[in-house]
């Protein structure tokens, strides 16, 4: 018998109750469908062993290069003054939005054989950026980078702008200033922000198999692993997908204090 | 209390059939078919259309191991043409289908890139290292003949990406991503690629099997229209085989 206190939450407690129910009904189903007793071998299967290296390789390559161009380009979009700063935020945030497979093909029309720059880069220096790993980066950095960069802007904007004054008035240069004073104030937002871009960059799907190609141990990163495997043996399929649950569910567990940057 | 709420508002919604005769006259007829057919499906559709104009047919096209692996999931449709006739063997044991027949065959060809930027002269270049070579993965059945053949052959290419469907590969080889790419002479046969022919000895031919799905009576109408002299003759006209 709901109590007089509880009797008028109810229209709010259904759309969440069901909204819950949406998210979590299919990672559990996940869970229930797992054949724990053959986890360990769908796992080391050589599908499976190529795709989580190779996943753990770019998604790193991915978070260091996101993390060395992101930081200070959040800086400039929080602290510029420029007019045209808020449309270079608008226009960094559109990967975000982007459909991957969309991407795919942008980064095709960017850096393919027949691109803009891929075309120069093939007839100059022999240099073809598809099929190859370093596809895989560029395709995880191009969807990741915009999570990571209005993470930390955020946080960034949060500073207060009278601490660059008091450490130049102390004699310390812009770059001093930067990373002795902003990056250790912004760091648990920097963190943030990192771990989400990394999260995206290990589910990328649709930009790396347009862009990068499938091909094991070289392109063929986890979520297409489980693609090629859903088809080839799909309790390997599921056994993958239940570690990418475990290692988002780690992630994002571990930042549950933090979501906030 | 929450979920009794919830689940009896979604009753209703359970309630409804999804595809079913929406006025009564038209009848919704889905067909799954393999990549490989996209160009030539409009053709014999249109061609049931006009025996059946109380019919509305949608066609969808994947590799034929995503159409297997979408009918075990439950997928509603009234007919499938697969390419192949490997992918049968993971069809869930439990799903009522209709009888199978072989409609058509297809072989394979080496699509090239325009302009040929490989260079390739002949079937013994694909093992080259400097070219990017892309076929279907193992699992679509155009992947498996393509694996066949090179077997056959004892050629090792190195492949530099395996496409979900024979589709993708093409338009990997059309775009110029790729300088050579392993389809179907069905696949080539609009477009103006330069391609190398498949050496006689290694040549495979893939059988594309044909069934309805629950008894569909659509479906088995327009699994055995396939099977007609009319149909054929299309099929022939799109490069295809005779069984």
């Amino acid at each position: 018998m709901p109590s007089r206190r509880t009797a008028g939450h109810w229209p709010i407690l259904v759309p969440a109750g069901l909204a819950i129910g949406i998210l979590l009904l299919p990672l559990l189903a996940l869970l229930l469908r797992v054949d724990w007793a053959g986890l360990p071998a769908d796992i080391t299967t050589p599908l499976a062993r190529q795709a989580l290296a190779l996943s753990a390789l770019t998604t790193s390559v991915t978070l260091l290069v996101v993390v060395l161009l992101g930081t200070p380009l959040a800086w400039m979009l929080a602290r510029g003054a420029h007019p045209a700063l808020p449309w270079l935020r608008a226009l960094v945030t559109v990967p975000l939005v982007l459909p991957p497979v969309v991407g795919g093909v942008a980064l095709l029309a960017a850096w393919g054989r027949g691109g803009i720059v891929g075309a120069v880069l093939d007839e100059t220096l022999g240099i073809t950026i598809p099929f190859t790993t370093v596809a895989v980066i560029v395709a995880e950095t191009f969807v990741a980078l915009p999570f990571y960069v209005i993470s930390v802007e955020g946080s960034m904007r949060g500073l207060d702008r009278r601490l660059d004054g008091i450490a130049a008035t102390l004699g310390a240069s812009p770059l001093r200033t930067f990373t002795q004073v902003v990056i250790p104030l912004v760091a648990p937002g920097m963190a943030a922000g990192a771990a989400l871009a990394w999260a995206r960059a290990l589910g990328e799907f649709g930009a790396t198999i347009t862009f990068a190609g499938n091909f094991p141990g070289r392109t063929q990163t986890v979520p297409l692993g489980v693609f090629t495997a859903l088809e080839q043996d799909p309790d390997a399929a599921v056994a993958l997908s239940v570690v990418m649950l475990g290692v988002c569910v780690v992630v994002l567990g571990a930042l549950r204090s933090r979501w906030r940057p | 209390m929450s979920t009794v709420v919830a689940v009896t508002a979604a009753a209703p919604l359970g309630g409804c059939s999804f595809p079913g005769p929406l006025d009564g006259t038209a009848e919704r007829v889905t067909v799954l078919a393999a990549a490989s057919l996209t160009d030539v499906m409009p053709q014999l559709v249109a061609g049931e259309r006009k025996r059946h104009p109380d019919r509305t047919y949608e066609v969808s096209y994947a590799g034929s191991s995503q159409i297997v692996q979408q009918l075990n999931s439950g997928a509603q449709v009234d007919a499938v043409v697969l390419a192949g006739e490997e992918p049968l063997q993971a069809l869930d044991d439990g799903l009522d289908l209709g009888e199978t027949v072989i409609v058509a065959t297809n072989t394979l060809v080496v699509a090239l890139a325009q302009g040929n930027p490989g260079e390739i002269a002949q079937w013994s270049d694909l093992g080259r290292d400097d070219i990017s070579l892309v076929v279907c993965a193992e699992q679509v059945p155009c992947g498996q003949a393509a694996q066949r053949v090179f077997a056959a052959d004892g050629l090792r290419p190195t492949v530099a990406s395996y496409e979900p469907d024979v589709r993708a590969t093409l338009s990997k080889v059309a775009s110029g991503e790729a300088d050579a790419g392993v389809v179907y002479v069905t696949d080539v046969t609009d477009t103006d690629l330069p391609t190398l022919p498949v050496p006689r000895d290694v040549a495979v031919t893939t059988r594309y099997p044909a069934f309805s799905v629950e008894g569909s009576m659509a479906g088995e109408d327009f699994v055995s229209q396939l099977g007609s002299a009319e149909s054929r003759a299309v099929l022939r006209e799109a490069g295809f085989g005779s069984p």
